[in-house]
């Protein structure tokens, strides 16, 4: 058996008195993970303590927590955060840099990351936004965060997420604030790329539905715990008083 | 109990809400179905009294509206905002809040109608002096509710009124708001994205695209997805989930 791409054992997140992840061990390969929970479950906090970027005031410790065979409680995280790891956010407006063009940031992404000349990450650049399945490519890469729509700028932070060909992305709630229309093409999107790069994903998202539409393996987080890990295809074998809860609160459209 | 004739409603020069007519029986929930920028929202305000620029007919419960709406409206009709958080006073407990609508009406400030309130809406007595931060945003969203009820209005318009919250709460508002509809006989509009908090909710509903009205369908037909406009059926595709492929 090859070793796990990214292996956790008994990590938590505390705030003073609160403990917001507690004891959580997990591991995984090159597969889609989701982690479900409603707000406060801790699901947001631990996608951030793997990437090292608890918010001041927290404590993170962990007895294990490795990618790739690295030492994460070792590293400085240079080499590892944005580069082997990307991480999405459910708004692009509050994550990229609004003083920027997206083009601006992504080429930036392309020199730090892939050591790439200025003109080559300018084309680079124009080549990862042309795969965004986005209308005017060119025109998208010379707007600003605050000019583009929801859709657009989620795309945009993809695009810059994937630039360093990273073999992890988390992404957090990355269609929650999108309308289904555009939700649906922006999952389908990364859809792609995880497939195409065969590299990992973590989904963060509050939707049981939409995480076990999109994932093989589905970790279910209540008050900081891992209550459930469950296999996508087979959501009915819960066995979790909180997950059979979930599963009987979703709202199908179909009758 | 409501009748809207060629509805076009302004902000500014543009037209965010056009031609725009239905009409809804007493008793009944319809729904407004539609994503950002459609005009579900001014719509709905229009209704409320609380967008001025708008032409056409309305009729609420009877009676001809204009810009403004009458004294005692608040009897008629209540509003259920998105955003629990944004519409308490952060500075008023539940209790101030449950009261204020009475105290305007000038019914007092009348204790036992506060308390049933609370218990309409499956919060307890223990809730009443909290201030809004210190709820959850499912309980938020059930004081909301309450102070909409405290007049007894005979229409409730819902501006998306679960999506804020999380999935398993979402449910059990939606299952509130059909109990409080079928005890009480109130008349819904309830404005969404979400196609299935509408067939959750609704008898029949509106597809809202680009400020017009693209479909009108019962809710078993929404359902089945049997819509005839590209839109409609494009939102409901994009409703089902993600699918691979």
């Amino acid at each position: 058996m090859t070793a796990p791409l990214l292996d956790i054992e008994d990590l938590s997140v505390r705030f003073g008195g609160h403990e917001a992840v507690r004891g959580v061990s997990f591991s995984m390969g090159r597969e889609r993970l989701g982690i479900v929970g409603e707000s406060g479950a801790g699901k947001s906090m631990l996608g951030r303590a793997i990437m090292r970027l608890s918010p001041p005031g927290a404590a993170m410790t962990a007895k294990r927590l490795a990618f790739d065979g690295i030492d994460l409680l070792q590293t400085d995280m240079r080499g590892v955060r944005g580069k082997r790891i990307g991480l999405v956010f459910q708004d692009p407006r509050f994550s990229l840099n609004p003083a920027m063009t997206v083009g601006e940031q992504i080429e930036e992404v392309l020199r730090v990351h892939r050591s790439l000349r200025p003109r080559a990450a300018r084309d680079e650049a124009l080549k990862l936004i042309g795969g965004m399945q986005i209308r005017d490519p060119i025109a998208v890469l010379r707007r600003y965060p605050h000019q583009l729509s929801g859709g657009m700028g989620q795309r945009a932070m993809i695009a810059m997420m994937l630039a360093p060909n990273p073999d992890l992305l988390i992404a957090d709630e990355p269609t929650s604030a999108l309308d289904a229309s555009v939700a649906s093409g922006v999952l389908a999107l990364l859809d792609r790329e995880v497939a195409r790069r065969g590299m990992a994903i973590i989904l963060i998202s509050h939707d049981l539905d939409l995480v076990a539409s999109f994932c093989d393996r589905v970790l279910v987080m209540l008050a900081g715990e891992i209550v459930e890990t469950l296999a996508a295809s087979n959501l009915a074998a819960a066995r979790h008083p909180y997950t059979r809860k979930l599963l009987s609160a979703r709202l199908k459209l179909e009758a | 109990m409501i009748e809207a004739q060629a509805i076009t409603a302004r902000h500014g020069a543009n037209a965010v809400v056009r031609d725009v007519s239905f009409a809804v029986a007493a008793g009944e929930s319809f729904g407004i179905v539609g994503e950002s920028g459609s005009g579900k929202s001014t719509l709905l305000r229009v209704i409320a009294g609380l967008h001025e620029h708008w032409s056409g007919g309305l009729v609420i419960d009877g009676m001809p509206q204009g810009r403004r709406r009458p004294r005692g409206f608040g009897r008629v009709a209540q509003m259920v905002f998105q955003d629990p958080y944004g519409s308490l006073h952060p500075r008023q407990t539940v209790d101030r809040a449950l009261a204020e609508p009475l105290i305007v009406q000038g019914f007092g400030h009348d204790r036992a109608r506060i308390l049933a309130a609370l218990d309409a809406v499956g919060l307890e007595a223990r809730h009443r002096f909290r201030y809004p931060h210190q709820l959850s945003g499912g309980q938020r969203q059930r004081v909301a509710i309450a102070r909409a009820l405290m007049l007894e209005p005979k229409l409730l318009l819902l501006d998306e009124p679960t999506s804020a919250l999380d999935a398993a709460v979402q449910a059990e508002i939606v299952a509130l708001l059909g109990r409080l509809r079928a005890e009480r006989g109130v008349t819904f509009i309830l404005v969404s994205h979400s196609l299935a908090v509408v067939a959750a909710s609704c008898e029949r509903a509106a597809v809202m695209q680009e400020g017009l009205f693209v479909e009108e369908a019962a809710i078993a037909d929404l359902r089945r997805g049997n819509l005839r406009d590209p839109y409609a059926r494009e939102l409901f595709a994009a409703s089902l989930g993600f699918r691979r492929g």
